[in-house]
């Protein structure tokens, strides 16, 4: 549920009030014990192996502000590729990324990515190939013909990167270089038939 | 020799095929089974050359695809391998890339939230030819024509938008996409208005253009007018429900022209009606103002629509209530009492009444009254006349004796009766005349003074012109009459039939009872031993209402004229051109008798003569010498002229001596002291004493030149604004009481308080020492911590006015308690 923040202001000044007073009273409560009292989704997803890292170690304060943000769900950035890049900084926009996977339009890094838990590694959405084809569907329908890329069926990561990146079709090489490391090209180097 | 970084992917498609060997879907034919010699000349050094280049070597199989009058420039250029590969590829016609992909290579996308489906698919190829056209743009059909291949039954309709019949779809649509849908160019709004500019005019804009809908209009075709989408009555009724749901429907409604009276775009006239109401009913409903006298809701602001509703009712005449109680929603009731006439019995009040104008007082369809009851009366019936002890009728006033509603009488006599009518005719009439006259037992005034034998003037006796001729009926009626004293009229209307008609000269004067009709307050109606057959002798006369006046003439030095009570000396009667109604401006008046050069030398050579007398004398008389108003200046009060002005000169007659405010401070120290005073009064400390204070005389005190509210306002003029917007008040500002709370002339604080405010404040609300508004909440005594300055009545509350209950300034407890 949405709601706004400002309109909780008070209570949430009361809350932060009334904790301080118990954890000074009682050595046990954690830090994040202010935050997960209240808010038992994410109490619940902290003990999670797959869960993000600062959900696990309790670090709410690394993603959200806890006195409040101009932002939603009080986060410090927009809540998109800014507030991840805090962290993972190899992200970080590079000169000559390409716009094609449709990035910033479908919400950045949520598109792909869970922010508390999703159960599986990387906090994907869903299995990695299902979710690439969820949207490549003209891909999707290619792997189902007679004679399907091997490696394109087991997974799209094998020769595509799944970040941007200033690289064609976000390649992780470039094409012979790919294909060459399962298939032998060296007879392909030879000029053929007398044309090539 | 190194293959190119694409070259595996040139032949195989990456993610598979349904061909072995994951082979691209499309070969050129030239290509397949290994006919690289259709092309190709043997290799040289490792390089394949070309049997010739292209387009020469494609056009030997292809035909000439740039022969039409408009050519895609790369056809035109022979690159053909801009936008095909020469051997395989996954797309229809061998492209390098998809089509939408491919023309954006060149074609720049360009931009927009809606966009032409095919364009968003695509299918550039579904409007657009690829290589050469004959029409324009390389499109596929000329441009209307084309677009009406898919949209087809757009135009079906017999009345069509002047661009859309030409086929100019793109002066509203663009061709790949548009600011907003459908593909359009700007919003419809302002699309429309880029040509249609000048059909809202108006203030008053119809809801859906307001809100820039432009729904009711189809922009295509249609087969109603003006591209209506359906008929009126649908297309208004869509969203105006109710007007058509009544059992009888105004014309126009019923036919669905709903245009003749509304302009449906915008007009200058409320409703959006074409003219104001009055007039747009009468462009059709001739005559109904004819006549003399308008019904006043006609002639008002809601005109017919007082009455009627202009669209439908479930009643005749499209009336919004049934007679009578249509006429009795503004008219009292008039059938209150015992004995109803016919026709107001049944509530038809249009019997006699028209509804709109008419020729006769209060609108009967005829100029006399009696006109109207002969319509039903018939005046020339012998049981008629023999009711009338066989008078004759033709030339009596009907409402002379008979009241037109209900009365409590029989017959519906008037309240008011002359009582021997009551008893019978005998007593003033003999046997009737056969001729049909009025005959009477003796002449007026004799028959009348027969009883009324008190009216006998006495001997000398000044008399009313009507009433020493005997002319009792100029002024009263002999049956009934609905006014007092059985007169024709009531008041002072009987006085003006032969009497000049009170009225108020524009910046005059008039007497209070003259302007109110009151005649009968000064003048006796009948005979009077004074002249002007005034009630008492004339000062006596005015002296019993101006009661202020008659203690001054009785002072010791009352004026002569005013003491002998000729007050018409100075003053008119009736009406007048000055204030209080004097004769002429005190100036010129008091000269009338009192000679100049007298009034210079009383005033020890001073030339008061030009001056208004009446600043420092009473003009009625005083018990100070010389009339001098109650209060007078010391200086003046001992005839010290000297202490202030110099000795007159012909240049400067009035000389002062020195200045205000420093003439006044030699004496009035304590007043000095105060224009030094961190807040001085702003007049005290510009020496403007006379803005307030008369020099020499007054009848306030502290010589006040006015009434204290007056004198306060005349610079803060902006209270009497502020009184009106505010919901409350405090009362002594609004007594005009400034000085309960202010000091005059200055003070060590702002707004100079007469004293500590919050005792000032206390002063009066004595109860609000604590627990104020709440237990335990104090009034005093501490420091607001809002605004860190002390707790008074003022922090909370206004001392003048306020937009908030109890003089509040304060929203709530929130203000101070955060």
């Amino acid at each position: 549920m949405r709601f706004h923040f400002r309109q909780f202001t008070p209570f949430i000044a009361f809350l932060v009030f009334c904790c301080a007073g118990v954890s000074n009273a009682s050595v046990s409560g954690g830090p994040d014990k202010k935050c997960t009292a209240c808010h038992a989704t994410a109490a619940a997803l902290q003990s999670s192996p797959t869960a993000h890292k600062p959900l696990r170690e309790g670090r709410c304060q690394w993603c959200h502000k806890t006195h409040g943000s101009a932002n939603a769900n009080i986060l410090h950035a927009g809540g998109g590729r800014d507030l991840c890049v805090i962290c993972h900084k190899a992200q970080k926009p590079v000169e000559g990324e390409k716009e094609n996977h449709g990035f910033s339009a479908k919400g950045e890094c949520s598109v792909c990515h869970a922010s508390h838990d999703s159960g599986r590694k990387n906090l994907l959405l869903k299995e990695p190939q299902e979710l690439c084809l969820s949207c490549h569907e003209p891909i999707k329908n290619r792997l189902a013909l007679a004679h399907p890329h091997a490696a394109a069926v087991d997974s799209c990561i094998n020769c595509h990167n799944p970040h941007p990146s200033a690289s064609e079709h976000l390649l992780k090489a470039k094409p012979t270089d790919l294909c060459s490391a399962c298939h032998e090209i060296a007879p392909w180097q030879k000029p053929m038939r007398g044309w090539l | 020799m190194a293959l190119k970084p694409t070259s595996c992917i040139t032949c195989h498609n990456p993610h598979g095929s349904k061909s072995k060997g994951m082979l691209r879907d499309r070969e050129h034919a030239a290509f397949s089974d290994g006919g690289c010699s259709n092309c190709h000349a043997a290799a040289v050094e490792g390089n394949a050359g070309l049997i010739s280049q292209p387009p020469a070597l494609c056009a030997t199989c292809h035909d000439n695809t740039a022969s039409k009058s408009h050519v895609h420039p790369p056809a035109k250029e022979g690159q053909c391998l801009s936008c095909h590969t020469p051997h395989v590829s996954d797309t229809k016609g061998l492209l390098v890339e998809p089509v939408r992909a491919l023309c954006f290579t060149c074609h720049e996308n360009p931009g927009g939230t809606s966009v032409h489906p095919p364009f968003q698919a695509g299918a550039c190829l579904d409007c657009h030819k690829p290589h050469d056209s004959v029409n324009p743009r390389l499109l596929t059909l000329p441009p209307g024509e084309l677009c009406l291949s898919c949209h087809d039954g757009l135009l079906k309709g017999k009345i069509r938008h002047a661009p859309a019949s030409r086929g100019s779809c793109l002066v509203c649509h663009g061709a790949h996409t548009g600011k907003v849908a459908p593909v359009l160019k700007q919003e419809p709004s302002a699309l429309c208005q880029s040509c249609h500019a000048k059909i809202a005019k108006g203030a008053v804009s119809h809801p859906p253009r307001r809100r820039g809908i432009a729904l009711p209009a189809t922009p295509h075709s249609s087969n109603e007018p003006a591209l209506l989408k359906a008929s009126q009555t649908l297309v208004c009724g869509g969203c105006h429900k109710s007007i058509a749901e009544k059992k009888l429907l105004h014309a126009p409604i019923q036919k669905g022209q709903c245009s003749v009276c509304h302009s449906p775009h915008g007009s200058e006239n409320p409703k959006l009606l074409r003219e104001a109401a009055a007039a747009l009913c009468l462009s059709c409903h001739k005559g109904l103002a004819e006549g003399g006298h308008i019904h006043p809701p006609a002639a008002g602001k809601g005109a017919c629509l007082s009455c009627h509703d202009p669209h439908g009712s479930d009643l005749p005449k499209l009336l919004k209530k049934s007679q009578p109680d249509l006429c009795y929603g503004c008219h009292t009731r008039k059938d209150a009492f015992q004995k109803v006439h016919a026709p107001v019995e049944s509530g038809d009040c249009t019997t006699c009444h028209n509804p709109h104008s008419g020729k006769g007082p209060a609108l009967l369809s005829t100029p006399t009254i009696k006109d109207t009851c002969a319509t039903c009366h018939d005046l020339a019936d012998k049981s008629l006349q023999q009711k009338h002890q066989g008078a004759t009728l033709t030339k009596v006033d009907c409402a002379g004796c008979h009241e037109p509603h209900s009365s409590t009488k029989k017959a519906l006599i008037l309240e008011g009766t002359h009582p021997p009518f009551n008893e019978g005719c005998d007593s003033c009439h003999g046997s009737p005349d056969p001729k049909g006259g009025i005959v009477l037992n003796d002449k007026p005034p004799a028959l009348c003074i027969t009883c009324h034998d008190a009216l006998k003037a006495p001997a000398g006796s000044i008399q009313h012109a009507p009433f020493q001729g005997g002319e009792c009926f100029a002024c009263h009626r002999p049956h009934a009459s609905k006014n007092e004293m059985l007169l024709n009229l009531p008041k002072s209307e009987v006085c003006i039939t032969c009497h000049e008609a009170p009225v108020l000269p524009k910046d005059g004067w008039a007497h209070k009872p003259f302007l109110e009709g009151d005649c009968r307050a000064c003048h006796s109606p009948h005979y009077s031993e004074n002249k002007a057959l005034l009630l008492k002798k004339d000062g006596a006369m005015c002296l019993t209402c101006h009661q202020t006046i008659a203690l001054a003439v009785k002072s010791t030095h009352a004026h002569a004229p005013a003491a002998a009570g000729e007050c018409l000396t100075c003053h008119e009667h009736h009406v007048g051109k000055i204030p209080k109604g004097l004769l002429n401006p005190p100036q010129d008046l008091c000269i009338t008798c009192h000679d100049p050069k007298d009034l210079q030398t009383a005033h020890k050579g001073y030339p008061v003569m030009a001056k208004q007398c009446i600043t420092c004398h009473d003009p009625h008389g005083s018990n100070n010498g010389g009339m001098l108003k109650q209060t007078a200046h010391p200086p003046v009060a001992k005839g010290a002229c000297g202490t202030c002005h110099k000795p007159s000169a012909p240049s400067n007659p009035f000389e002062l001596k020195d200045p205000p405010p420093g003439l006044c401070f030699t004496c009035h120290k304590t007043v000095a002291a105060a224009a030094k005073m961190a807040f001085p009064h702003p007049p005290v400390a510009q020496g403007e004493c006379m803005a307030c204070h008369a020099p020499h005389a007054s009848n306030l005190p502290s010589l006040l030149a006015g009434n204290p509210k007056d004198l306060c306002l005349q610079c803060h003029d902006s209270l009497r604004a502020d009184a009106d917007k505010a919901v409350s008040r405090h009362k002594p500002v609004m007594d005009g009481l400034c000085s309960r709370c202010h000091t005059s002339h200055g003070g060590d604080t702002k707004g100079f308080p007469r004293g500590d405010v919050q005792q000032l404040c206390l002063g009066c609300h004595k109860d609000k020492t604590g627990n104020h508004p709440q237990t335990n909440h104090p009034t005093g005594g501490i420091i607001n911590k809002y605004t860190g300055k002390p707790l008074t009545c003022l922090s909370c509350h206004s001392p003048h006015f306020s937009d908030k209950p109890s003089l509040k300034v304060i929203s709530g407890c929130n203000d101070c308690h955060k």
